[in-house]
């Protein structure tokens, strides 16, 4: 039974972490696979969610002699529902409207650049915002040491497995939600819109789209997302803590390779995409665990992941640049339900 | 013929690419409801002209008017609202949208344009589709397209994106169709019926201005024909006094 439990917690606890990156997947498929954004930057958008969805959810911390300190809402003045805290819900929300207003500062100069221009500013401005702005305000962020006792919404003590089986499901529902909302978005003429932005910027101006207007949506709306996920990623650490600990470029290539491999355009794609890419990740920290390898091997076999996904995604690009799941042909239809307004 | 106020007019507009001025203080006007053929040997400048009237390139000089209102510096998207629209010379499909898809962002105005609206979906939005939809259908069927409607644009051949151009032009609703090289490497027999379309829609109040090189073309088509050479026009009149110009015969074979 105890071993049961274990393998619950453990599992549940890697299909959330699947979960919050394929939501960054999703996200960045509305830039780059929709607008054709190559949005370099988001790990700066995932972490300014994550930092400002933390305060929400933690009191403040006054700076001590040990601890710069944090800031933090007292907690009693969220209302409890079913004894689970309102905190979590606004949390998320600030998270994503963080990001999004981030996005749209960073968005006003740096839209008009053309694709690698605009790769390498927004890697520019989403380092700026971690390693400059979060790593060193000291009493508002924790600093260089970032800050824990971050809660989640449910919280069983001891019964981890039950903590982490709960916390699957909302952070599963989260992503569900997101999946169908973008999905509907991206089949609607507003997807077919910024497709023709990404398709030929000159000749979408040219027959009538505003593609300033459209591209700043796509990004803005893709970094709330990003921001939404970060959240996310803060209550699954319980803790935000700044590069080089947390929110590396390393982790914004990692969602250009989980949409790339996964199949820039189709959001099915892009969760296989991160899905294959977690998975062996998973796959390579528990083997020793698992069968008896010999303990020269065990420690390596980690870093033998980044060589199979270094061999994976030249393979892909070489052979199927599309991805695994390329984009389908989004013809726009009406959907199930409409509102009638 | 009583001069009214042209529907086109572009005053002394110049535009440079480093040294060379590719336009040069061009003045000249389209009248309203004619097919206007704009000739003039390569590097004449016609083509800038055309991208500066569509707002792709504002001009460093001079002015442009469409009806009564200036249009220079204007977006490109405000100009196609206008009524302003050009097919490229060199097809510029949106080639991972279906043929169909292709015309139907041309559509001016979609209430479906929108992140909200395409969320929350409304029904006048699909009801608007529904309409655009039959529209491009129909439009397709008369450039002979409507079999590849669901086919990606880039799978076309090169004439059938000429053809896409156009029908993509049209279906944005223009007063003027400004038509770069429209029938190049389009085959004799679709040329005719294409030539017969525009005839057609400008019987139908529609105002064509027209790079062509094709001289067959410009001289059983146009009411007008204006000749560029090195940025500016030198002759205008028509067809068959343009051809005759001696100003336009040395600018072609040279002086």
């Amino acid at each position: 039974m105890a071993e049961l439990t274990g393998v619950v917690a453990d599992v549940s606890r890697f299909l959330a972490y699947f979960a919050i990156w394929g939501i960054l997947a999703i996200a960045l498929n509305m830039q780059l696979g929709q607008a054709g954004l190559y949005n370099a930057g988001i790990v700066g958008f995932w972490g300014i969610g994550a930092y400002a969805a933390a305060m929400v959810v933690t009191d403040p911390v006054a700076a001590g002699i040990a601890t710069p300190g944090h800031w933090g809402i007292d907690q009693s003045v969220f209302p409890r529902i079913a004894g689970v805290s309102t905190s979590f819900a606004f949390g998320v929300v600030v998270a994503g409207i963080a990001a999004a207003v981030l996005a749209f500062f960073i968005a006003i100069p740096t839209l008009r650049l053309r694709a690698d221009y605009f790769a390498i500013a927004t890697l520019g401005l989403g380092e700026i915002t971690m390693r400059v702005f979060v790593k060193n305000l000291q009493g508002v962020t924790g600093g260089v040491y970032g800050f824990g006792g971050i809660p989640r919404p449910f919280e069983f003590g001891f019964e981890t497995y039950k903590t982490e089986l709960s916390y699957f499901g909302l952070v599963a529902v989260a992503l569900l939600v997101i999946f169908l909302a973008v999905e509907r978005m991206s089949r609607s003429p507003w997807g077919r819109a910024l497709r023709t932005v990404r398709e030929d910027e000159d000749a979408a101006q040219a027959f009538g789209k505003d593609t300033f207007f459209l591209k700043l949506q796509s990004f803005v709306f893709g970094a709330f997302l990003m921001g939404v996920s970060g959240a996310l990623f803060a209550f699954w650490l319980r803790g935000v803590f700044p590069p080089e600990n947390q929110f590396t470029p390393q982790d914004t290539f990692t969602v250009w390779v989980m949409v790339i491999i996964g199949g820039m355009g189709n959001n099915r794609g892009v969760l296989l995409g991160a899905w294959v890419f977690l998975f062996l990740e998973y796959v390579t920290v528990r083997l020793p665990s698992w069968i008896d390898i010999p303990q020269a091997f065990a420690i390596k076999i980690f870093y033998f992941r980044l060589i199979a996904i270094g061999v994976i995604l030249i393979l892909i690009i070489l052979f199927r640049p599309q991805g695994l799941l390329p984009e389908k042909k989004h013809v726009a239809k009406r959907p199930r339900w409409v509102l009638n307004w | 013929m009583t001069k009214a106020r042209p529907l086109l007019a572009t005053h002394a507009v110049t535009k440079t690419f480093g040294g060379v001025r590719a336009v040069d203080r061009c003045t000249l006007a389209v009248q309203s409801g004619t097919i206007t053929g704009l000739i003039g040997p390569n590097g004449a400048g016609k083509t800038t002209l055309f991208n500066m009237i569509i707002g792709l390139y504002a001009p460093e000089e001079g002015s442009i008017t469409f009806g009564v209102e200036r249009i220079d510096g204007l977006p490109a998207y405000e100009i196609v609202d206008r009524g302003v629209v050009k097919s490229f010379q060199i097809p510029r499909e949106f080639r991972r949208l279906t043929v169909l898809e292709n015309l139907l962002v041309a559509h001016p105005r979609h209430p479906g344009e929108n992140p909200i609206a395409a969320l929350f979906g409304r029904r006048r939005v699909w009801d608007h589709e529904e309409m655009i939809r039959k529209k491009g259908l129909d439009m397709l069927a008369l450039v002979e397209l409507d079999p590849l409607s669901d086919a990606y644009a880039s799978d076309l051949s090169g004439g059938q994106k000429k053809l896409l151009e156009l029908a993509r032009a049209l279906m944005t609703e223009p007063k003027l169709v400004l038509l770069d090289e429209p029938v190049a490497g389009v085959n004799p027999t679709l040329t005719k019926k294409l030539l017969s379309l525009l005839s057609d829609l400008r019987a139908n109040g529609k105002t064509f201005f027209m790079i062509e090189h094709d001289m067959d073309v410009v001289m059983t088509q146009c009411d007008r024909v204006i000749a560029m050479h090195q940025g500016r026009p030198i002759a205008e009149g028509s067809p068959v006094e343009v051809r005759r110009d001696e100003k336009v015969l040395e600018a072609y074979l040279g002086a």
